[in-house]
């Protein structure tokens, strides 16, 4: 939601391939936001930048990689790297080959797990601008749901306490937003995020919990909410990005939502996953004390 | 995994092109599972092929992908076909490709600005190898996506009966019977696993061959004498034998201790073990709490 840019790694050992590819994809923009580029002329080269700049694997949307570099297979035994020694499903690995004899298509599908495989006389313009767009949608998509179901995890975890679950939101939300080191990540922009239970922000990040409880109000009172499902759940979205999210809960229940500053105007699935996590910390909190 | 194959749909208006891609992908295996076929010839018929493969709820499909033509009965048939999917439907999961003969009428990049797919294909690009890679990586990519959502699907569906044991348990049930039957309300015949809660020591709920506790409680013994491995954190454990799986949730201040078990129709692959796994930490918390 917070994003300021996309980041996109492209490994090749041919130095113009990777000036071309820089330059088709400087245009691209996904949701309305552009791409950060990172380009690395091998295999070690690549792990390198993924192990010293430790949090850019978790944002890593898109990775465009070539197979032939130090070894005849160094692209993928990079993507192995990344599935397998890393442990990340979400990525989008896609194979851009010159040598299809060396690594064949059905091989490098069968024994890794790609999203994809373009030869180079393959890989057009129209075909990066697919692969990135595409790409990037169903990595956020994937990564924003994951996210929340680890959040999720931990309020449930914290039932009986209000105290422990207002303290793991917003440790959560906290380290959502930080790398490892405590600075704020640099790809992200604008963060301003609260969780507001009845008229109680119980987690909160950016601005101040007045600052939060009059965007909420602000938001009910001025743009058109739109239901999510057929639930009651809602959510608003105003001219500069801002979103209320407001979840059902049982009668007599207190209302919860999520109010934030995201950097584009988020897909409708956003809304859609933040309620259904609204309505499972509710269902934790009315049961603790 | 839960499907004894895979369901691809495949939408053209061009009965040849059916047919090739047809014999192309009979050999296909993802996860060493066939793939099952399903064509239509225009988008009215692609939407009644879809409707039929609809699990409980109209956003739950048994397809995986769909392979999408885009000039039919009219010149945008396959793309409002693809806008049916994700707008009326709410498929998410469904791994759309376009494939078009004319893209002229339909360019790659206005349609993927446009519409939320996964893949362009012009009919030259889309060889059999493309297919191939189509098909395979478009699968595995939906299982996963299809599977991290049933699982917060299913968190939010517990959660309000988690009042008392046997109100999680009913829940529990019930949803494991929507789950295998149809829109139309028809059991669903491809889905071939046997799964089942362990809690504290007894058995609580199962489905597949595992409805009752007997020959579960026998199979989690034999697993239980396995080898096991550690997840990252904590002390749960798993253990994988051939297509059946075990994962324990050690018993804490906040979880209860539970034995998941599955015997799916192919081997679990990483990624199903955890998210499973982050779904039975919830699961053991909510019977926790309802005691």
């Amino acid at each position: 939601m917070y994003q300021k840019e996309w980041e996109i790694l492209v490994v090749d050992d041919d130095p113009d391939m990777l000036a071309v590819t820089r330059l088709a994809t400087r245009p691209i923009q996904v949701y309305g936001v552009p791409l950060k580029v990172h380009t690395c002329a091998s295999m070690a080269e690549a792990v390198a930048l993924l192990n010293t700049k430790a949090d850019l694997l978790p944002a890593l949307a898109v990775a465009l990689i070539d197979v032939v570099m130090e070894t005849d297979t160094a692209g993928l035994d990079l993507c192995r790297f990344i599935r397998e020694e890393r442990r990340n499903p979400l990525t989008q690995l896609f194979i851009r080959t010159g040598q299809p004899g060396l690594a064949p298509e059905r091989a490098v599908i069968d024994r890794y797990d790609v999203n994809g495989y373009f030869t180079k006389a393959e890989a057009t313009d129209d075909k990066l601008y697919s692969m990135i767009k595409s790409g990037v949608r169903q990595y956020y998509w994937s990564a924003f749901a994951l996210g929340v179901l680890h959040m999720v995890r931990g309020v449930n975890e914290a039932t009986g306490s209000r105290a422990a679950i207002a303290n793991f939101l917003q440790q959560a939300l906290e380290a959502a937003f930080a790398e490892r080191t405590g600075s704020p990540v640099a790809s992200y922009a604008n963060v301003n995020c609260s969780f507001i239970f009845g008229d109680e922000v119980v987690a909160n990040v950016g601005w101040s919990p007045a600052q939060a409880l009059a965007a909420r109000d602000e938001l009910d009172r001025s743009a058109q909410a739109v239901a999510i499902g057929s639930g009651g759940d809602s959510y608003t979205i105003d001219a500069n990005h801002r979103l209320l999210v407001k979840a059902s809960t049982p009668p007599g229940g207190m209302p919860v939502c999520a109010v934030s500053t995201p950097t584009f105007r988020v897909p409708e699935f956003v809304p859609a996953v933040i309620s259904h996590s609204l309505a499972c910390y509710a269902a934790s909190w009315q049961a603790s004390r | 995994m839960h499907l004894s194959e895979f369901n691809v749909v495949l939408v053209d208006d061009e009965p040849d092109v059916l047919e090739v891609s047809r014999l192309a992908m009979r050999h296909f295996k993802v996860y060493g599972l066939p793939i099952k076929l399903h064509t239509a010839t225009s988008k009215a018929q692609g939407i009644e092929v879809l409707n039929s493969l609809t699990l409980g709820r109209p956003d739950i499909s048994m397809a995986s992908v769909a392979l999408i033509d885009v000039v039919m009965e009219t010149d945008h048939a396959g793309l409002e076909l693809c806008d049916h999917i994700r707008e009326v439907m709410k498929n998410r999961t469904m791994q759309l490709y376009v494939r078009t003969g004319q893209p002229g009428v339909a360019p790659e990049r206005a349609v993927l600005d446009r519409y939320d797919i996964q893949g362009y294909l012009s009919k030259v690009e889309a060889t059999e190898d493309k297919l191939y890679t189509v098909v395979k990586a478009g699968i595995r990519q939906s299982s996963y996506v299809a599977l991290s959502h049933a699982l917060q699907d299913l968190v939010r569906y517990l959660i309000p009966h988690a009042t008392s044991r046997e109100s999680i348990t009913q829940a529990l049930r019930e949803w494991q019977r929507l789950a295998r039957l149809t829109l139309a309300g028809a059991k669903a015949e491809t889905i071939r696993s046997a799964l089942c809660y362990v809690i504290d020591g007894e058995f609580v709920a199962g489905a597949g061959d595992w409805q009752d506790g007997g020959e579960a409680l026998k199979r989690r013994d034999a697993l239980l004498a396995l080898p096991s491995q550690a997840f990252n954190e904590g002390e749960d454990r798993f253990t994988v034998d051939g297509n059946e799986l075990l994962i324990q949730i050690a018993p804490s201040a906040q979880n209860a201790g539970v034995q998941y078990m599955l015997r799916g129709t192919a081997t679990s692959p990483d990624w199903e073990i955890f998210l499973y796994h982050r779904y039975l930490r919830s699961f053991s918390a909510l019977w926790k709490l309802a005691c």
